[in-house]
């Protein structure tokens, strides 16, 4: 089975990873933007190639799917769904894996999204309000109180900034920060042309995990749920990141989630999937993902969507897959994934971390051009795998690191306390050759941290279940204003 | 006995003063008695008043140390080169551990120079640290012997804050991620934020007046809540109440819960028996004794009808020179009309001092080193008088897995096991 799969990073090298490892025969290649030595090396060991192209440019990415005839053509990343590529490729006839840009608009707009979920009453929906002119966003955070600040479209999981503001002491100093960052986001985002551009949202805590599932349109499948870990530094601390590891299992769920609160989060995924096909007239097909949080408002509560697999969420499947990845994804692609089953090793849980240089991700340059050398046998005999993600190859053949996370490393065991020790022995194999230094986290599944999650979910789900017994789930924000009488969110729906 | 708040801030645009201020308000029960504040400026690392600190160039610093101090601060404060260090108590090895700290730092690996440099002070008397460098990086390392503790926060993705103490962390509306075991260290930066640990020594503990005492009811130290801590020491001193009596009440602030505790063993009602007047002053921390009767009676104004005839046990965390006591006595039997007087200790008695200098005693002014119980309790006047013994402090201990340092109290370890 010939398959063309799109995108260059440590997503793509999971995906690659799970497709090769299917009972067909496949013979892979890799459209990427630039060369990634992992994901050529995957294509190349089945008689296939890695080319560099633009991958968010359709005609290019026709041109080579023309030439190739793939039977299937999976894309990995959300960019080249906002180009419009997986449409170009079905116009053309080609079987694709991948949202389509109407579809994709549940993750590039953070609006959209949004007002799908009030509109239709869907729960787990928080408030918030977007602007699109910078006074009337000025004048709002001046009295919002505790938010947090987005960017109004997906912006490569920056921009985000929370600004806890529970104690009236700080709180002229956050309001300053507020502004600031409203200021920011409204240049950075004015440049792009978006038409919203700021978006302010009401502030949750509690225990994030995502809920990834593969869709034909009608049909559902959903993943094990995964935790990833956005805080660039140990201790959950620092800048906002696309995410330094992961965590999955035991089974489909988490230590700190429990099965009804899967089911609410799948019922809460296959709403949005349904109201989102019905709003754009357009079928899914291709993965869809939920960034969840377990909150006491709601309990499941959605923080963004993906219209992609999340990374380095993926990776956690591949040291558990038991089924036939690629199957599944064709299917999909076909419109025929009804009945389909994934099954996942029960008896495993899987730990994936990324390693970066030292820069990312303030600083890119600082962290780009440095040459990295990797023990992939050593790392092999742990039993765990090498995912290449911000890496390419230079002259000579030399690997040198682009500027984000370099590289992931999957390891799965029968708890996460041997995981976790096999994740940090495989992590000891990756170094820098020009001496500049990488860094991972080495908190990310380690028992204390699982505790202190799973306090953390103690904590909210009796908040949430008192609501619920309470009927008031989802309610919150309703202040009484002297002489006015009890007003509902300032932050307001967009159903106004 | 002092306390820190270190915050170092990933993102501009912070009014790292405000922080540093609220902080500091939020340690200032520890009981220093000097508040300092250190910041980068024009390529150095400059230390002064919270007060007269320039408030725009600590903003702009992005990251700051504030500390309480003990009122001489010889041996807790090294202004370095490129760096500050503070510590948590007076040690000789300060200057020396700094210096290792800058080498340390001036390396590529700092976090694991820094680890290898500070095992070496692993059996030494080393005292926990807290560094700010020129670069704008901070270090905390909790030692090996861990005695105070420390603990790591953040705040969204835009601040790390290191403290003493958790409720300092909390009232800057930030969230307590880890406490730090003895041996554990943390080196941030603008670049990278790294855990990492020198080990803890053999005879890694906490200092049993850190639970007793100096931390305030609604903090969490290496995880037990103080608040249970000593309203479970005030249970088991139910069983040295032989007496009937009709109210329990405790010495403001700090043996407020072990009275809860009593009342809740004996089932003698709790009652609120003593209002403050001008802020909240640590009193046994006062050096002399004027300053510390002055302390004490400002804190101590009784609510009459509370004891008027009635049988009162009264009690405190500790008795140091027992003045505060004997204050509590004479004006509970004279002014107020107390029918009878139990005063109960939620501690074992004082032997003598600190060795580590984290708890300022004078050993030639400990009651219970000097006198037998018999004076002691002519001395306050009171009906009765009764302490803790080590066992029961054992035994809670045991009950919350802590190892304490009991060594003023003649213990060198209680709990844990050795």
């Amino acid at each position: 089975m010939r398959v063309l799969l799109v995108g260059s990073g440590g997503r793509e090298h999971a995906l690659a990873k799970l497709i090769v490892s299917s009972r067909n025969t496949v013979e892979l290649y890799v459209l990427a933007d630039y060369a990634n030595p992992g994901l050529r090396r995957e294509a190349e060991a089945t008689g296939g190639r890695l080319l560099a192209v633009n991958t968010s440019d359709p005609p290019a990415v026709v041109k080579v799917a023309e030439a190739l005839s793939p039977d299937i053509t999976v894309v990995g990343p959300e960019e080249p769904q906002f180009h419009g590529v997986t449409d170009a490729l079905r116009e053309r006839g080609f079987a694709v894996f991948g949202a389509s840009r109407a579809c994709s608009e549940v993750e590039r707009s953070k609006v959209f999204g949004r007002y799908l979920m009030w509109k239709h009453g869907i729960p787990g929906r928080l408030h918030f309000t977007s602007f699109r002119s910078l006074e009337e966003a000025e004048e709002f955070v001046r009295y919002a109180g505790d938010v947090v600040v987005k960017p109004a479209r997906q912006f490569g999981g920056k921009g985000v900034r929370v600004v806890r503001d529970t104690k009236a002491f700080l709180s002229e100093a956050k309001q300053r920060v507020k502004s600031s960052s409203v200021l920011r986001t409204f240049e950075e985002l004015d440049a792009l042309g978006e038409e919203y551009k700021v978006l302010v949202e009401q502030r949750v805590e509690g225990v994030e995990y995502t809920a990834q599932v593969v869709t034909d349109g009608s049909y559902v499948l959903p993943l094990p749920l995964v935790q990833d870990y956005p805080h660039a530094f140990e201790l959950d601390v620092g800048y906002e990141t696309g995410g330094m590891g992961s965590i999955s299992g035991p089974g489909h769920l988490l230590p700190f989630v429990n099965e009804e609160e899967y089911e609410t989060t799948e019922r809460i995924v296959k709403q949005v999937l349904e109201k989102l096909q019905e709003e754009t007239g357009d079928r899914y097909t291709g993965a869809f993902a939920g960034q969840m949080m377990l909150t006491g408002l709601w309990g499941p509560t959605v923080i963004e969507f993906y219209s992609r697999f999340g990374d380095p969420e993926l990776s956690c499947l591949v040291p558990r897959l038991e089924s036939d990845f690629l199957e599944l994804l064709d299917r999909a692609a076909r419109g025929a994934l009804a009945g389909a089953k994934l099954e996942v090793s029960e008896s495993t849980v899987s730990i994936v971390k990324a390693i970066a240089p030292v820069g990312y991700p303030a600083s890119k340059s600082e962290a780009s051009g440095h040459p990295v050398i990797v023990d992939e046998v050593r790392i092999r005999e742990l039993g765990c795998h090498l995912l290449y993600a911000s890496v390419e190859e230079g002259v000579g053949g030399g690997i040198y690191t682009k500027g984000s996370r370099a590289f992931e490393v999957v390891c799965a065991a029968e708890d996460y306390e041997r995981a976790y020790r096999l994740t940090e022995a495989a992590m000891g194999y990756i170094s820098s050759l020009d001496g500049w230094p990488l860094y991972h986290r080495s908190d990310i599944g380690s028992g204390w941290l699982i505790e202190a999650r799973r306090r953390e979910a103690e904590r909210v789900r009796a908040v949430y279940r008192s609501k619920q017994l309470r009927g008031t789930l989802g309610e919150s924000f309703t202040v009484w204003m002297p002489g006015k009488g009890i007003v509902a969110s300032p932050l307001l729906s967009p159903l106004r | 006995m002092s306390g820190t708040i270190s915050i170092l801030a990933f993102e501009p645009g912070w009014e790292l003063h405000r922080f540093a201020s609220y902080g500091l308000d939020a340690l200032g029960h520890r009981g220093g008695s000097r508040r300092i504040v250190c910041w980068r400026q024009s390529g150095r690392v400059v230390c002064g008043d919270l007060e007269s600190a320039d408030s725009q160039a600590l903003s702009d610093s992005g990251a700051v140390v504030a500390a309480w101090l003990n009122g001489r601060p010889d041996g807790q404060l090294v202004e370095g080169e490129s760096s500050v260090a503070v510590a948590d108590r007076p040690s000789g090895l300060l200057p020396e551990i700094a210096r290792d700290v800058e080498r340390a730092l001036s390396t590529d690996r700092p976090h694991a120079r820094l680890a290898e440099s500070l095992s070496s002070y692993g059996s030494a008397d080393a005292p926990s640290l807290t560094v700010l460098t020129s670069r704008g990086e901070l270090v905390v390392w909790r030692s090996s012997v861990g005695l105070t503790p420390l603990v790591v926060g953040g705040y969204g993705f835009d601040m790390a804050i290191a403290s003493s103490e958790t409720s300092a962390i909390e009232m800057l509306d930030a969230d307590v991620r880890r406490h730090l075991l003895p041996g554990e260290g943390v080196y941030a930066s603008r670049r990278q934020v790294r855990l990492f640990s020198t080990g803890a020594a053999e005879r890694a503990r906490l200092c049993l007046f850190e639970l007793l005492y100096t931390a305030r009811h609604d903090s969490t130290v290496d995880g037990v809540s103080v608040y249970e801590f000593r309203r479970e020491l005030g249970r088991r001193l139910g069983r040295y109440l032989d007496d009937p009596v009709d109210v329990v009440t405790g010495v403001p602030e700090t043996a407020l819960p072990y009275a809860v505790g009593l009342s809740q063993a004996t089932g003698a009602p709790f009652e609120l028996g003593f209002v403050g007047t001008l802020r909240r002053e640590r009193s046994m921390m006062k050096e002399g004794v004027r300053e510390r009767l002055i302390a004490v009676h400002l804190k101590l104004n009784p609510i009459r009808r509370v004891f008027e005839g009635k049988r009162v046990a009264v009690v405190d965390d500790s008795m140091v020179t027992g003045s505060t006591l004997k204050t509590v006595a004479q004006l509970l039997r004279y002014r107020v009309g107390a029918r009878e007087l139990h005063v109960l200790v939620a501690s074992p008695k004082l032997a003598g001092t600190c060795p580590y200098g984290v708890v300022g005693l004078d050993p030639g002014s400990l009651i219970s080193a000097h006198l037998d119980e018999s004076d002691i309790e002519r001395y306050l006047d009171v009906d009765s008088l009764a302490w803790l013994r080590e066992e029961d402090v054992e035994t809670v201990a045991r009950g919350f897995c802590l190892r304490l340092c009991g060594a003023c109290f003649g213990r060198s370890l209680l709990g844990g096991g050795e």
